[in-house]
């Protein structure tokens, strides 16, 4: 056992470990309820703060930050349909018609509880597999990125539940606007309409809100009542005791959630939207009820919100060991280091060692507060959402909207996109195009094409392209999974007929 | 009169034409990509407008009442002019302004003055809390204007 460990956790209870701890989770759940603030944006923010202070005290507020943002932005995608942060992406799913049924308490519930294990997971894996996880997230080239993006588009069939003509074409246009901006190779200028703000592609965020919120506040504005009566909360006795009950009778539903999101956070340039997206998908395969996700299934918001956090883990282990980050916020966390003179590697657990686990320790105090302050905060917030009119809350959210556009590139034309994404998602919704699909696409485009052509360019230089894609282990193992989440349904559709016929 | 499915195929076949006619001025491997998803567009829109004849679509997009469209556009006119507005005069008090409009258009139908007045007052207090948090505590530089 490494000898700092044992000092670490001590370390963790001291007082000023724990208040900064509170503090970061805190002010991360803030951070990540608010539609446009993202984990990666508050942590850049602090970290000339955390310059002042000690090491340990910069890296603890920051990894609390971390943990609260990815878990505070299932609030909003619970309460109002728009993910707080993109890794609350899936928590729409099925938080939103939860919320929509009076169940919006159980979904936050059901959020806090599984994003807590799925942390704790996340950590377990990130002190113990570190090295040797690490070590695989190195093997990732660009075929590999291409299959993973292929494997992540095959989630399509699952988010597109009325129609998939429909999902498929939403899928593609995502595919295709993801395609705006300069080509990842040769640098052509493509599809840009003759603006310069577009040559650098389309915001992801403010595309994201305008597909998500603005719709939503246009459809309360077509509902005549003055409450926001789509998510009455309804009060329910010994809510968290039978949540709880439900998630621990699902220990694979979380185990795979909280396993996959960590194995995306250690793929670089794989997010928590990914991973979250993924073990949806997953949980939906694996449900005996699959027609019910979408619908306000609460196993949906379950694997969506482990996954996420575990990825918060995931994203350290290559940072910390390789210093390659897994996620944007671990790139910011990343700059922290680097800024108190750490270098990630095997300094860190030796020379550095007590100041890297007590950053570890501290983020299973971190996940074990999101208990409390997530159940305290989702009861209170979502019993004030639900009290206030109609005529207060839609322009908030399109205010709240236009600041969470405006504040990623301090740019006013990301507003004008998150408005043309607002009416594009809505007339879409009306012809019966659900936005999920388009911000999936949109999501693995750029790293699709990236994957595709630089695969190309790779096998061209080797003597054989079709080599390099299906020959390699990894490539191998993601093009199965793919075939084999494209032929789940069918098999599942006539497994289901046998069945009936018996 | 079409059904909506024809109708999102035809706009969908229009975008597949213009990004098609687009992708030709692009390099060899800048092409690749936009190209092959635009004729993957191109077939699925083909499908959706053949299917269109077979099944009739369930969602109701033009069909709608005008009193449902009504506040939907105003709200939406109210939103654009808001959007626009923010270069020329100001983050805080184009968002005082328009949110405490949206505000008095959807209460049309409050009776009782001091409702809105309460609500004219929460709104003022919202826009300035967060435009205070943001612009100060998270040093998010807004357009300035007429007072900010």
């Amino acid at each position: 056992m490494n000898p700092a460990i044992l000092p670490s956790i001590l370390n963790v209870f001291l007082p000023n470990n724990l208040l900064l701890t509170t503090l970061g989770v805190g002010a991360g759940i803030l951070v990540g309820t608010l539609p446009g603030l993202s984990a990666t944006m508050a942590i850049a923010i602090l970290v000339p703060f955390t310059f002042t202070m000690m090491p340990i005290h910069g890296l603890v507020l920051l990894g609390g930050i971390y943990c609260g943002a990815i878990f505070g932005g299932s609030f909003s995608a619970i309460l109002i349909n728009t993910p707080g942060t993109p890794s609350a992406i899936a928590t729409t799913f099925d938080g939103y018609p939860m919320a929509k049924k009076g169940e919006s308490y159980r979904a936050i519930a059901t959020a806090t509880i599984s994003s807590v294990i799925g942390g704790l997971i996340g950590v377990f894996f990130l002190i113990f597999l570190s090295p040797l996880l690490s070590k695989a997230s190195l093997k990732f080239g660009p075929p590999e990125f291409f299959w993973l993006t292929a494997f992540g588009l095959t989630i399509i069939a699952t988010l597109a539940s009325k129609s998939i003509v429909k999902g498929l074409i939403g899928g593609v246009l995502g595919l295709l606007l993801s395609t705006i901006g300069i080509a990842p190779i040769e640098g052509s200028v493509r599809f840009s309409f003759g603006t310069v703000s577009l040559q650098s592609g389309i915001a992801f965020i403010p595309a994201l809100i305008g597909l998500f919120c603005i719709p939503e506040v246009l459809s309360m504005i077509e509902k005549k009542d003055t409450q926001y009566n789509v998510i009455p909360y309804k009060r329910q006795r010994k809510i968290i005791t039978r949540v709880f009950a439900r998630l621990i009778r699902r220990p694979f539903l979380l185990l795979r959630s909280s396993v996959i999101g960590t194995i995306v956070g250690i793929i670089p340039g794989a997010g928590g939207n990914i991973a979250a997206l993924v073990s949806y998908n997953e949980a939906v395969r694996a449900s005996k009820n699959p027609e019910s996700f979408g619908q306000g299934n609460p196993d949906g918001v379950a694997a969506a919100e482990a996954s996420n956090n575990a990825e918060v883990s995931g994203s350290l282990i290559p940072m910390l060991t390789l210093g390659i980050p897994g996620a944007p916020p671990a790139a910011v966390l990343l700059g922290a280091l680097l800024l108190q003179g750490m270098r990630p590697g095997t300094e860190l657990f030796t020379t550095y060692g007590e100041i890297t686990y007590t950053f570890i320790f501290s983020l299973v105090i971190a996940n074990l507060l999101m208990l409390p302050m997530g159940i305290y905060s989702g009861k209170m917030i979502s019993r004030m959402i639900t009290r206030i009119p109609v005529s207060v809350l839609a322009p908030f959210v399109v205010f709240l909207s236009i600041i969470g556009s405006y504040s990623i590139n301090k740019n006013i034309f990301d507003v004008y996109v998150m408005l043309i994404f607002g009416v594009i998602g809505y007339f879409g919704r009306k012809a019966g195009f659900s936005p999920g699909p388009i911000v999936l696409g949109l999501i693995l485009g750029q790293i699709c094409e990236q994957g595709l052509v630089q695969a190309i360019l790779m096998g061209r230089a080797a003597g054989s392209i079709w080599q390099i894609f299906f020959t390699r282990p990894i490539s191998l193992l993601l093009i199965i999974l793919t075939v084999f989440s494209i032929a789940w349904p069918i098999i599942r559709s006539r497994k289901g007929k046998g069945r009936l016929l018996k | 009169m079409m059904n909506n499915n024809r109708i999102s195929s035809l706009i969908l076949l229009g975008i597949f034409g213009y990004f098609l006619y687009e992708s030709r001025k692009f390099s060899p491997f800048g092409a690749l990509f936009p190209r092959t998803i635009v004729y993957i567009l191109g077939v699925l829109s083909l499908i959706l407008f053949v299917l269109s004849f077979f099944k009739k679509s369930e969602n109701k997009m033009f069909e709608e009442s005008r009193e449902i469209y009504l506040p939907v556009l105003t709200a939406s006119i109210l939103v654009i002019a808001w959007v626009v507005l923010i270069p020329h005069i100001g983050f805080f008090i184009t968002s005082i302004a328009f949110f405490s409009l949206i505000t008095v258009f959807l209460d049309k139908k409050v009776k009782k003055p001091w409702i809105m007045v309460k609500r004219l007052l929460m709104t003022c207090g919202l826009v300035a809390g967060f435009y205070l948090f943001f612009a100060k505590v998270m040093q998010v530089p807004f357009p300035e204007g007429v007072l900010f």
